[in-house]
C-alpha cells in the first residue's frame, strides 16, 4: 500500500467514510429539501446540550461581531501613523455610538480568546480530540493561535504610545527567537523601528489575512463536526 | 424513516440553535454593558523617542512574558533568552499533537489519568506564569 493509499485511508475513514450517528446517511442530497433537512434537522444528542458545549458557539458568535465591529471601525480608521491616532480620537469623539463600537471591539477580542480557551479546555477534559477527530482539533488549536496574533496586530493600529511600546517590546521579543526571529521581525516590522511600514503590515494582516484564514479554518472545521458529530459517550 | 427513529437528541434548528442564541444574547447583553461602563482607553500618542513604562500585555499573553522572566538559567550552550521565547512554541506544539499522543479509547476524564494531568499541569503553568507576570514589574 503506497503513502498516498494510507493518506486516503486517514481521510476516508475519519471524514468521507464515516457515519456518526445511526440512520443518518451523509448522502449529498440531489434537491434543495432534502439538503435544508439535513442542515436543520441534524440531532444534537442530548449530552451535548449541557451549557459548557456552549463554548465553541459562543466563540464563533464573538468572532462574528468582531467582524461586525471591525468592518464599523474600518469605515473611519486610515491606517498611516499620521492620521490613525487622530481616527480613533475621531471614532472615539465625533462618530454616532463610535466609542460604544470601539469599546465592543476590544472588549469582544477578550470574550472571543477568552471562549476559545475555555472550549480548548472542555474539548481537553471531555476527551473529544481522539479519533476521528484529531485534525478538527489541530484546526481548533490553529484558530487559537492566530486569534492571538489577531490580538498583538490589533493591538498597534490605535497607535498610543501603549500600542507603540508594546508593539516595539513583543516584536523584540520575536527577534530574539534563534534562525527565524530576524526573518519574522523583517516581515512584521519593515523597518529598523517599528513605523509606517509596521503599522499598514499590521493594519493588512489584522482585517484581510488573519480573518480571511480563520474563516477558512472554521468552514472546514463545521464541515467536519457535522459529519463527525459532537463527541460523547462519557 | 423506521431507521431515524434511532437517532436520539434534539434537531439543530431550532432547539439548539436556540440555546446557542440564548447564550449569544446574553455574552452580547455583557459586552455592551463592558463597552458602557469600562470604554477602552486611547492613551497620548505614540511618540518613538520617548519609552513608555512599564507596558502591560493583553492578559492573552501575560503567561509568555513571566516565562519569560521567570526562567534565568543557560542550559549548555542555549541561553535562558532562547529557552525563555522557545517554551511557548513547544506548548503550543503540545497542544497541537495532543491527539496523536492521548489515544486510547477511554473518554470520561476518571479514565484518562495521563490526559488530564497533562491539562491540569498545563493550566497550572498558565496561571502560575501569568501571576508571576502580574507580581513582578513587566518590562
Amino acid at each position: 500500500m503506497g503513502i498516498i493509499q494510507k493518506v486516503i485511508d486517514f481521510f476516508d475513514e475519519r471524514y468521507f467514510k464515516y457515519v456518526d450517528t445511526p440512520g443518518w446517511k451523509p448522502t449529498v442530497p440531489n434537491n434543495m429539501k432534502d439538503f435544508l433537512e439535513g442542515v436543520m434537522k441534524k440531532p444534537i444528542p442530548d449530552y451535548a446540550t449541557h451549557p459548557m458545549y456552549c463554548l465553541g458557539g459562543l466563540a464563533f458568535a464573538a468572532f462574528l461581531l468582531q467582524i461586525a465591529t471591525g468592518i464599523l471601525l474600518g469605515m473611519y480608521y486610515k491606517p498611516t501613523p499620521e492620521a490613525a491616532y487622530e481616527s480613533v480620537k475621531f471614532i472615539m469623539t465625533q462618530v454616532y455610538m463610535g466609542s460604544l463600537i470601539r469599546g465592543l471591539h476590544a472588549w469582544g477580542a477578550n470574550i472571543f480568546i477568552a471562549a476559545i480557551v475555555l472550549h480548548t479546555f472542555r474539548v481537553f477534559l471531555t476527551g473529544s480530540y481522539k479519533k476521528p477527530r484529531e485534525l478538527t482539533w489541530v484546526l481548533g488549536v490553529s484558530v487559537l493561535g492566530l486569534s492571538l496574533f489577531e490580538g498583538f496586530t490589533g493591538y498597534l493600529l490605535p497607535w498610543d504610545q501603549l500600542a507603540y511600546w508594546a508593539t516595539t517590546v513583543g516584536l523584540q521579543i520575536a527577534g530574539t527567537v534563534p534562525v527565524v526571529g530576524d526573518i519574522i521581525v523583517q516581515l512584521l516590522q519593515g523597518g529598523p523601528t517599528v513605523g509606517p511600514n509596521t503599522l499598514s503590515r499590521f493594519y493588512i494582516i489584522h482585517v484581510v489575512l488573519l480573518p480571511l484564514t480563520i474563516m477558512g479554518i472554521l468552514a472546514i472545521k463545521f464541515l467536519m463536526i457535522r459529519r463527525q458529530g459532537i463527541s460523547g459517550g462519557l | 424513516m423506521e431507521e431515524k427513529e434511532k437517532v436520539e437528541g434534539w434537531p439543530f434548528i431550532p432547539n439548539h440553535l436556540l440555546m446557542e442564541a440564548f447564550a449569544a444574547t446574553i455574552m452580547i447583553a455583557g459586552l455592551i454593558f463592558l463597552a458602557t461602563y469600562f470604554p477602552t482607553p486611547l492613551g497620548d500618542p505614540a511618540d518613538p523617542f520617548t519609552t513608555l513604562t512599564p507596558i502591560f500585555p493583553e492578559w492573552y499573553f501575560l503567561p509568555l512574558f513571566g516565562f519569560l522572566k521567570f526562567w534565568i538559567w543557560d542550559i549548555g550552550p542555549i541561553s535562558a533568552k532562547v529557552i525563555g521565547v522557545l517554551a511557548p512554541g513547544v506548548f503550543g506544539l503540545i497542544l497541537l499533537l495532543l491527539p496523536f499522543w492521548d489515544k486510547g479509547e477511554e473518554y470520561h476524564p476518571s479514565k484518562r489519568k495521563k490526559g488530564i494531568a497533562l491539562m491540569i499541569i498545563m493550566a497550572i503553568m498558565l496561571v502560575l506564569f501569568s501571576y508571576y507576570s502580574i507580581i513582578t514589574e513587566v518590562v
